[in-house]
């Protein structure tokens, strides 16, 4: 059952053959209406020598009582059923969200991101294992564990990229490891880590083109990290393509040149869903990962409307909770058993 | 036994004023029947309709709460999974390939061992995690089928089986907090590895056993050689590749994978032995689960209906009364 409008999305009955425990309670609910004779299960001395002589009329509230406990009898099939609602808008506070932003961050492993994070440009000595000081590579990880903190609970994939990309997480939302497993090592020339000898030169155009694939024809983000310019410059005609794909694009260049940041700005200055950030220090990777977060939590890409499941069984039972109260209290106060006999007699009398 | 949602219990507050409703009615027939100076109802049907009543609103308050059952046993487990190119290896391209094959295995296994948290690393020359440790199987699944491919790392062709071993040590022992409960190591590979293996393995197999891993091999392969078809464009075509003049083909070299599982304290099996491997899994490597185990909705079993079966059934008697 699909609503197109208001807040209900879809209603799924996960198991409608229950609905058929009906059956039996209805068959019972009528043969206490139509066939069951008796006002109560207890002897009322001459009660029955009235009723035969049609002196009693209280039989409405037998009625009554009968179709309060229909409504009972119904909750209960619902619930049998197994309903579960979805909705555009959360509704009590333990939904489950089907929905998430996913974020593919595409790491750029070349060597020039050993090199101190404040060096600008390529050239230089780069860090060893050991050695004192930050990487590029580092800073941009941590400012990354950050931004995962931030974003807890979306969908996170994670590309490696040298020579060739490599998909090193598919997209997951169980973020809270970090990615450490494999961001945890670092590619300092001498570290002897896998993330070392993967690191050799840099493809952006084949790491941009394996996060499009990942995505897979969803929207989403691709936050790159990356030093080199000659690729960037050249940056334009993959950046085109993702836009055509619905997918922004945030490049953290680290130590790149103010030509090719202004270039590029320039290029897609009318397009909020590209941004490059030029990075020196540890305090612009900082500050670039915080504008992306704003960007991404902004009105204008935010999820237009998440889809929020709840399996409405329980919600039911606790609503059967108080249905079942109030109807022994009518029951038991106003369309008691005995009170029809008490009443037709009272009133009904010959 | 748990609950999603414990704050249900909080609605027996109104079983109190249930109760004297029933009392209330109870009382009433009472004066009813001595005003006609009838048969009072007697104390068994009092009783029965008092724990109609007791039951159904009981058994909705536990419908309320989500209870639900989590596995008493768990364990960690890696799937360490050959990718190079020798994976790629089958006789005709409608045929599947060797890592096809392993994926299978890889697919079977999730679902016979779902309380499992599983994680997975892929090797060909270099070794790296590719997914995390998780209880959530329908995301590994998904990384099988979508994330996992011969070629996926740079440079396949070497069969890194030393190097991936000493990758996975190496992680345990690095990152204890996530890797720290990994006691098998479930090694999908043909084995095909060039010279003098047993000395090139040393290494390798020393570091697994410091961590204290077993490793559980998996030998993927036909009894005889296995071409690897030519990609054209990612399509398989009926053309093989070839190395000195001569066709490449792949041996299953399964004296290898059982050379390691015994050295690791582990086992071999073959692709015909899965249901073997799957009992050894469940009887052997199952260890009970801590409290707090994060278990996902996936090892979790909802048992609201058996609660729902009994308020049907108490409404029932209810009714009849």
């Amino acid at each position: 059952m699909e609503g197109n409008s208001g807040i209900i999305e879809e209603l799924i009955i996960n198991s409608p053959e229950y609905g058929l425990v009906i059956v039996p309670l209805l068959l019972i609910l009528l043969w206490q209406l139509l066939f069951n004779k008796k006002r109560g299960n207890y002897k009322l001395n001459g009660i029955e020598y009235l009723r035969a002589h049609h002196c009693l009329k209280g039989s409405s509230r037998k009625i009554y009582r009968s179709v309060l406990w229909f409504f009972f009898v119904a909750l209960v099939a619902v619930i049998w059923i197994d309903p579960v609602l979805y909705t555009n808008t959360p509704l009590i506070s333990s939904e489950n969200e089907t929905l998430h932003k996913n974020f593919i961050v595409a790491f750029d492993m070349s060597p020039s991101m050993n090199l101190p994070v404040e060096h600008k440009g390529y050239g230089g000595e780069d860090l060893t294992a050991g050695q004192e000081g930050t990487t590029r590579y580092e800073t941009a990880r941590e400012a990354l564990f950050d931004f995962l903190q931030r974003f807890d609970g979306e969908r996170f994939g994670l590309i490696l990229f040298s020579t060739e990309p490599f998909l090193a997480r598919w997209p997951t939302t169980e973020t809270n490891n970090q990615f450490l497993e494999v961001l945890g090592d670092n590619i300092r020339r001498g570290s002897g880590t896998q993330l070392e000898a993967f690191s050799s030169l840099t493809n952006i155009d084949k790491a941009l083109t394996l996060a499009r694939e990942v995505l897979g024809g969803e929207e989403g983000a691709i936050i790159m990290i990356s030093d080199t310019e000659d690729d960037m410059e050249n940056l334009g005609g993959a950046v085109r393509i993702l836009r055509e794909n619905n997918i922004r694009l945030y490049t953290i260049g680290v130590g790149v040149s103010d030509f090719i940041t202004q270039s590029l700005d320039q290029q897609f200055a009318d397009d909020p869903g590209f941004r490059i950030f030029q990075v020196d220090s540890e305090e612009d990777m900082r500050e670039a990962y915080k504008v992306v977060s704003e960007v991404e939590e902004s009105p204008l890409f935010s999820l237009e409307s998440n889809i929020y499941e709840y399996n409405l069984r329980w919600v039911l039972s606790l609503i059967g909770l108080l249905l079942l109260t109030g109807l022994l209290w009518l029951d038991q106060f106003y369309f008691h058993q005995s009170t029809n006999a008490f009443t037709s007699l009272r009133i009904g009398g010959p | 036994m748990g609950f999603e949602y414990p704050a249900a219990f909080y609605s027996i507050v109104i079983l109190p004023l249930v109760l004297w409703i029933l009392w209330k009615g109870i009382h009433y027939t009472g004066l009813i029947s001595s005003l006609f100076k009838s048969d009072a109802p007697t104390g068994v049907y009092k009783g029965i309709k008092t724990a109609a009543v007791i039951i159904m609103f009981m058994c909705l308050v536990l419908i309320g709460a989500r209870p639900y059952l989590e596995p008493q046993a768990t364990a960690d487990y890696i799937f360490l999974t050959d990718i190079s190119r020798s994976m790629t290896a089958r006789n005709y391209c409608s045929e599947p390939s060797f890592l096809d094959r392993s994926k299978e295995v890889m697919h079977e296994i999730l679902e016979s061992v779902p309380e499992g948290r599983f994680g997975m690393f892929a090797f060909a020359r270099l070794a790296f995690p590719i997914s995390q440790m998780t209880f959530n199987h329908y995301y590994l699944h998904d990384v099988i089928d979508k994330g996992l491919d011969v070629g996926m790392i740079f440079e396949a062709t070497a069969t890194g089986i030393t190097n991936g071993l000493s990758v996975v040590a190496q992680k345990k022992t690095n990152f204890p907090e996530i890797f720290g409960n990994v006691e098998y190591v479930i090694l999908f590979s043909d084995g095909f590895m060039e010279g003098d293996w047993r000395n090139d393995l040393t290494q390798s197999l020393a570091d697994i056993r410091q961590a204290g891993i077993k490793v559980l091999t998996i030998g993927i392969g036909n009894p005889g050689e296995t071409p690897i078809p030519r990609q054209i464009d990612g399509a398989c075509v009926d053309d093989y590749l070839q190395s000195g003049g001569r066709p490449l083909r792949i041996p299953l070299q399964d004296d290898l994978l059982k050379f390691i599982a015994t050295e690791t304290g582990g086992d071999y099996f073959g692709e015909g032995t899965i249901n073997e491997l799957i009992i050894f899994l469940r009887e052997n490597t199952l260890k009970p689960a801590v409290e707090n185990t994060p278990f996902t909705e996936e090892q979790r079993r909802d048992i609201s209906d058996s609660f729902l079966l009994t308020a049907t059934l108490a409404l029932l008697v209810f009714l009849l009364l």
